[in-house]
């Protein structure tokens, strides 16, 4: 074989080699769950305030520790609390065992015993729970979605079922499977 | 039955789009049913009305809606009808389109009936044209 071929050999391999190293380093960057990375920084019993591309307030949020992937810049946090404005400039505030925060603060998926209440003294005081939630904090579109189960509780009222999407601004609540609701007897009479 | 309005008022659907806002409709679809005591309501849709936690109105379709309740004085009523609105306050239901009344006493067909659940007297015409079937059952023994 010339010198050609061998080199054209070698080049080949080369390129195989290089596809595959890719390939492999693309499966690592996947499987990183979110506490298996070595985050950039970690913030210890902080209160952050996250502001949208208007310089708004996007979300404010208090936690004991925050860790920052460096890959992709989303946030991870134990035990938070948030404080979402709605467009009425109410806060919404939600708790969660664990949550994710994306690089820009527009998503925040809060996992294990997620719950969402409405603001306080607002005159339909309510509470959402369910394992999961995930908030969207678009101005002007901040809702909410679930696929588990979730309960949602104001005076007098339960309402279940499953797959959820909270308009927050509407106070507009979507139950997609197995809707259950009860409401209180009317007065005695 | 007035006792009826002293039970929670419990409503299963398919799926739903509810308002924590009071007075703003909860629309229900698919597999509708309503119980509230002896009160039972099925049909594919409903809307529900609620204030302070507790429904007040419900407005039902259905091909038909059918509705059973236990009335004061103790006799089973049924009614099948395109329509029922109900308002849970005042125990007045109002049937439209292909009304059936059973009742022990007769069976009542008619195009619109108002039906006070509560007394059991009923207010029923369809409109111009239209006309009321009544079938009052004999008396036992008479």
């Amino acid at each position: 074989m010339s010198w050609r071929g061998w080199l054209t050999l070698a080049l080949s391999v080369a390129a195989v080699l290089a596809g595959l190293a890719i390939w492999n380093e693309n499966n690592h960057l996947k499987t990183r769950g979110p506490a298996e990375y070595r985050p950039d920084y970690v913030l210890n019993d902080f209160t952050m305030v996250s502001l949208n591309q208007q310089g708004t307030e996007a979300l404010t949020v208090s936690a004991p520790q925050l860790r920052r992937n460096p890959d992709t810049q989303a946030m991870d946090l134990d035990t938070p609390t948030f404080l979402f404005p709605d467009r009425n400039n109410r806060r919404w505030r939600a708790t969660a065992k664990t949550a994710w925060v994306s690089a820009k603060g527009e998503q925040v998926k809060l996992r294990g015993d997620a719950v969402v209440d409405s603001p306080v003294g607002d005159a339909n005081q309510g509470r959402i729970a369910s394992p999961t939630l995930d908030v969207f904090t678009e101005k002007g579109k901040e809702r909410a979605t679930s696929q588990d189960a979730v309960v949602i509780t104001k005076p007098g009222t339960i309402i279940k079922g499953r797959g959820l999407d909270a308009d927050f601004n509407q106070d507009r609540v979507v139950l997609h499977n197995e809707v259950r609701i009860q409401y209180a007897p009317q007065a005695a009479r | 039955k007035t006792s009826d309005r002293k039970q929670p008022t419990n409503i299963e659907a398919d799926q739903g789009q509810m308002s924590t806002k009071d007075d703003t409709p909860s629309i229900l679809d698919g597999n509708v049913s309503v119980v509230q005591g002896t009160m039972t309501a099925k049909g594919a849709h409903g809307t529900v009305w609620s204030r302070k936690g507790k429904a007040y109105r419900m407005l039902m379709t259905g091909s038909p809606v059918v509705l059973t309740e236990i009335l004061d004085d103790g006799s089973p009523m049924k009614a099948t009808a395109a329509n029922v609105d109900y308002n849970l306050d005042t125990d007045i239901a109002v049937f439209t389109g292909n009304v059936v009344i059973t009742q022990p006493k007769g069976t009542l067909n008619s195009e619109k009936v108002t039906y006070n659940m509560k007394t059991g007297t009923v207010n029923s015409g369809g409109g111009p044209g239209q006309r009321v079937h009544m079938v009052l059952q004999p008396k036992s023994g008479a």
